[in-house]
């Protein structure tokens, strides 16, 4: 299922992919396939993820 | 907490893939060339030696790690079971390949009637037994190992 809160966070904070990827030490692909659902991350990753777009895990990756 | 792309979790995970992936191919291939050189070519030893060592080196590193790692073998749910009927599955098996390799050496037909019953009876009850009790033991040393994991676990 593709993580639209993710990519709507990403925005807000005015980053692109390829920003966020470094941010976190990842490559560009991975946050695109964490986006559209192709992949699922670490909880590190995760986490870094979430520090690095100021959110908190529920609010980006906890599914109702 | 800018970080540089050393190694992406991502691309870690589908080398190991990859690399796991081929390695089972390279087993098949070994495991595959041993059956061929010995049943179908009927070579000596020292032509297949090479990938027969390298087939059971491979598998016997696989087991021991595992077993060292803590990870069930053996599964844990029914495991005389399971051990038992492993152990006459490999019992038969071996049966038939005695039968198949000793088919030919005998020279009367009654003389190769009870050559082939003695192999496969000694055969099935060696390689049974001995199956059985390598099933076990592994079976030992998974819990054991699990336990003496759990416990360092529980310290910490």
């Amino acid at each position: 299922m593709p993580n639209k809160r993710m990519k709507i966070a990403r925005m807000e904070c005015d980053m692109n992919q390829e920003a966020l990827a470094n941010e976190v030490g990842v490559t560009r692909q991975t946050i695109g396939l964490i986006e559209s659902g192709k992949y699922n991350p670490t909880l590190n990753l995760c986490i870094a993820i979430c520090k690095a777009l100021g959110k908190t895990l529920d609010q980006l990756f906890w599914e109702e | 907490m800018k970080k540089s792309i050393k190694q992406d979790e991502r691309v870690v995970s589908e080398k190991r893939k990859i690399g796991s992936d081929a390695c089972q191919l390279l087993m098949v291939y070994l495991i595959g060339s041993v059956l061929v050189q010995q049943y179908v070519f009927q070579a000596p030893f020292k032509a297949y030696a090479v990938e027969f060592v390298g087939f059971f080196g491979a598998s016997l590193y696989i087991v021991i790690r595992a077993l060292m790692r803590g990870h069930e073998v053996v599964p844990k749910k029914n495991a005389t079971k399971t051990a038992v009927i492993n152990s006459l599955v490999t019992g038969v098996t071996i049966a038939l390949v005695t039968v198949f390799l000793n088919s030919g050496n005998a020279t009367t037909v009654s003389e190769k009637g009870g050559a082939l019953a003695m192999s496969i009876g000694i055969s099935f009850v060696v390689a049974t037994g001995a199956s059985f009790v390598l099933y076990m033991g592994m079976n030992w040393w998974s819990r054991k190992r699990q336990k003496a994991l759990e416990q360092e676990c529980d310290q910490e």
